[in-house]
């Protein structure tokens, strides 16, 4: 959801249909925004404290390793803990994490490519070192470093795994306004006298949108693989808590006798990340300009 | 009003999707279905053993190894003085008999004559002189130096008090005498003869090759078996010495992989492609299919886990909160979570050792427990500081600790955060500056209790704790030097009432097991509770006989 309205937010003035307008016309976009909605009022009633199932996501029985049935849904893990349970209380930090790095990401990445590609020349070739040497760290040890700096925790993850995912953006950006920029249109936009503030975020911005939000996608469900990580070399979340993907690495070594534990932690990513992908298509038709423009001409 | 582009768009990229949906379950069908098929022919070949060591060895070197692993090689290598007999006694083996002298502060030791080295030089009294005080030297910086830290001078020594060798308890007294003078008698002396670290050495090849010389091409030793080949993070292949004094081993070759993945090990052995695999090969959930095969079985290890406190630190610098935490944990939970074998300890001495009684400990009782903890002012937990509990990331011991952390939540409304270490910086931290709790175990490196209740002496290099007591190391001192068996099991067993009852510095909980499956067409593989595999005996042949035997 949040995604949705942050995104489109430059663009809301010119467009004469509304995004989500659009969006409903494309059956599978549609369909992955009532999931993805879904889920986020799952993951914000579980953080409000609103009990949504029948356990604690720490109650122990000692009906350990059970398989689904009617009691336990998704049956319960090896201290007899149901799973169901773990996994909506997992959604509120992987959701919040998918779609905390992909706003940090978004933000950082777009203002940092959009001020290179835009003034290009020599700050253009210094912002771009900056962001090779960013580049060429180890994600991993530069998440070790925050994570040690900040102490373990939410937060930590968060600032973590923002930090790492914002240069991939800050590229895309600037090569689409370094393509962009030399356009007609730009031209007619300064012919004009319009602000350079005005020609980014009124022009330029609008028609890189597309590729952008598809990259920032991507994002998400990497930054929910990536907190697992976290989790596993003691940076991450500290016992009981969990996420998604402390339930699947923790899971993927009963694959062949309870295959419960990896198949329902997984269907939950999957059935995310599959909805992120197909809302970052629709919305990528749903926000490019250039169709706009041809439709309009009809 | 529809653009056509738009629907041919979300037509392919629907499809592609589907694609991909499809190879990937492509994919995990075809893992999943890797065991059942692609049998070879011949499941085994006779007089070949391969088994899994799980990681390269660390190093060969007998002296700077201290992992499980360069031990389970160093063992089928080499003998020393004595050697384990299946119910851990010390039998002969480079000694053919020995004497206590002098009420037992002194030891000699006649060794055989027929004693060879793989490259055909006798086995003399002068490369244990050479191996010991090798080890002892501060240069070789042995972790195990301490072992022989009972002889005379060993520890001055050691620890660069004393420069020279020459004033050691270590002596050749010629080829086949070999004589050992101890500071005090130690009851438990004999068996540290039949342990690793305190085999002969060569001093000419460890000399000439230096660090090399555990490599196949330089490498001498004198056990059942020798290396032959060491394809670095791949295998292992040891041959059967046939210059081996006593029974040259049935089996020609030992081939020993390094599968790190427990599941690929586990998948190897279905398949046929390894013959006998253990706890690190295999997941608990793989163990559990096997429950009923005759192919499985499961020993008692002497290797006890527990939690510890650092009694410096709040809250636990109060005992009565220690004991609380000791009678709120149920130890039964233990092998109901991690189901294999495993048996909940109340006391600190393990069953089958001098000085084990099951009354030692505390008892689970969290009503007594919530008492003490309202005795020491925080009535059902409250007031209580959040305390840490450190343990290294294994998945197993995750599984021990919250389970602990639930029960102490609870039965003492106490709440737990765990932290979790990589193994080595976990060693570090709790070595430096120890959390208020922290997860450890301790495998026994002799059948005897002392090699338990050392641990937690004032000087012992491995008691994080901070808890000391001259009361407890006089009783340890005193049990080392106390010849007559019962008197020292009792002293043992007040020591240990001590450690579990009285001042808690650890709670013991539980102890490990060794799970293994062999073929049937493997005999002779001898596993005992101190986790040492010997293959000597080892018989790989499809004999009827061999078969009923395994039934």
């Amino acid at each position: 959801m949040e995604i949705v309205e942050k995104a489109p937010m430059p663009v809301a003035a010119p467009l004469d249909q509304s995004v989500m307008a659009r969006i409903k016309r494309i059956p599978t976009a549609y369909l992955a925004l009532w999931i993805i909605g879904a889920i986020c009022v799952v993951a914000l009633l579980s953080f409000m404290g609103c009990s949504l199932c029948q356990y604690s996501f720490d109650q122990t029985s000692s009906d350990f390793l059970a398989g689904p049935s009617a009691e336990h849904w998704m049956g319960t893990d090896e201290l007899g803990r149901d799973l169901f349970s773990r996994i909506v209380y997992g959604a509120r930090l992987s959701i919040a994490i998918g779609l905390t790095t992909a706003a940090v990401a978004f933000i950082i990445g777009t203002l940092y490519g959009a001020l290179s590609g835009y003034l290009g020349g020599k700050v253009d070739t210094l912002m771009m070192r900056g962001v090779d040497i960013a580049y060429s760290l180890p994600d991993l040890l530069v998440m070790i470093l925050i994570g040690v700096l900040l102490g373990r925790g939410t937060v930590g993850i968060l600032i973590a795994l923002g930090l790492v995912s914002w240069m991939g953006t800050a590229r895309l950006v600037r090569a689409q306004f370094l393509q962009l920029k030399n356009e007609e249109f730009i031209e007619a936009a300064r012919a004009q006298g319009q602000s350079g503030w005005n020609i980014v975020f009124k022009h330029l911005l609008p028609n890189a949108l597309g590729p952008i939000i598809v990259a920032l996608t991507f994002t998400v469900p990497s930054a929910i693989l990536s907190e697992s990580t976290l989790s596993f070399i003691g940076l991450g979340l500290s016992p009981p808590a969990c996420s998604w993907g402390t339930l699947a690495s923790d899971g993927w070594r009963s694959l062949r006798a309870h295959p419960h534990l990896i198949f329902f932690p997984s269907l939950f990513i999957f059935i995310t990340v599959l909805s992120f992908n197909f809302l970052g298509d629709g919305l990528r038709d749903a926000l490019d300009p250039r169709t706009r423009l041809g439709k309009n001409s009809h | 009003m529809r653009i056509i582009g738009d629907d041919r768009y979300l037509i392919s990229a629907f499809a592609k999707r589907l694609g991909h949906c499809f190879l990937a379950m492509l994919l995990l069908i075809s893992v999943l279905s890797l065991s059942a098929c692609s049998r070879p022919r011949s499941r085994f070949e006779t007089g070949v053993l391969r088994v899994n060591l799980g990681t390269e060895p660390p190093g060969l070197d007998w002296h700077t190894a201290t992992d499980s692993t360069s031990f389970d090689v160093v063992s089928n290598l080499m003998v020393g003085l004595t050697q384990y007999t299946n119910k851990l006694t010390c039998a002969p083996s480079c000694a053919k008999s020995w004497e206590i002298l002098d009420g037992g502060r002194r030891y000699v030791f006649h060794l055989r004559d027929d004693l060879r080295w793989t490259d055909g030089k006798p086995v003399t009294a002068y490369d244990f002189e050479y191996a010991w005080k090798r080890l002892l030297n501060p240069v070789t910086a042995a972790q195990y130096a301490f072992f022989l830290y009972d002889v005379v001078n060993a520890r001055e020594y050691n620890t660069g008090k004393l420069k020279s060798a020459d004033t050691l308890g270590i002596k050749a007294v010629d080829d086949h005498t070999f004589e050992v003078r101890l500071r005090k008698p130690a009851a438990y002396f004999i068996y540290l003869t039949a342990f690793c670290v305190s085999f002969p050495m060569r001093k000419d090849v460890v000399e000439n090759w230096g660090d090399r010389w555990t490599e196949p091409e330089h490498f001498v030793t004198n056990g059942p078996f020798k290396l032959t080949k060491w394809q670095h993070e791949y295998k292992m292949e040891l041959a059967a010495n046939e210059s081996y004094f006593d029974r040259v081993p049935q089996v020609k070759l030992i081939k020993m992989f390094m599968v790190p993945e427990a599941s690929t090990a586990f998948a190897l052995y279905e398949n046929d492609e390894l013959d006998f695999i253990d706890n690190r090969s295999f997941a608990t959930p793989d163990v559990e299919r096997y429950r009923n095969s005759p192919e499985y079985k499961n020993f008692p290890l002497l290797r006890a886990n527990y939690l510890a406190f650092n009694v410096t630190k709040k809250p636990f610098t109060d005992v009565r909160i220690r004991k609380a935490v000791a009678m709120a944990i149920d130890r039964s939970i233990f092998p109901r979570i991690l189901r294999r074998g495993e048996r909940p300890a109340t006391s600190w001495i393990p069953p089958a050792l001098p000085g084990y009684s099951p009354d030692s400990g505390t008892k689970f009782d969290p009503a007594a427990a919530r008492a003490l903890l309202a005795e020491a002012g925080y009535p059902g937990g409250k007031g209580l500081p959040k305390a840490e509990l450190l343990y290294p990331n294994r998945d197993d011991v995750r599984l021990t600790v919250e389970a602990t952390q639930d029960q102490l939540k609870r039965n003492l409304g106490m709440e737990i955060e765990l932290v979790n270490q990589e193994w080595k910086v976990y060693l570090a931290t709790v070595r430096k500056d120890a959390p208020p709790m922290f997860r450890n175990s301790w495998g026994a490196d002799f059948p005897d209790p002392e090699t338990f209740m050392n641990l937690f002496t004032k000087d012992c290099g491995n008691n994080d704790t901070k808890w000391s007591d001259p009361r407890y190391d006089a009783l340890i001192e005193a049990a080392q030097g106390e010849l007559n068996a019962a008197k020292r099991a009792d002293l043992y067993r007040q020591a240990d009432v001590m450690l579990c009852r009285e001042a808690v510095p650890i709670v013991p909980t539980f102890l490990a097991t060794q799970n293994i499956m062999i073929k049937p067409w493997v005999t002779g593989i001898a596993i005992n509770p101190l986790d040492l595999q010997f293959f000597k005996d080892v018989v790989v042949s499809d004999t009827e006989a061999n078969q009923r035997e395994i039934r």
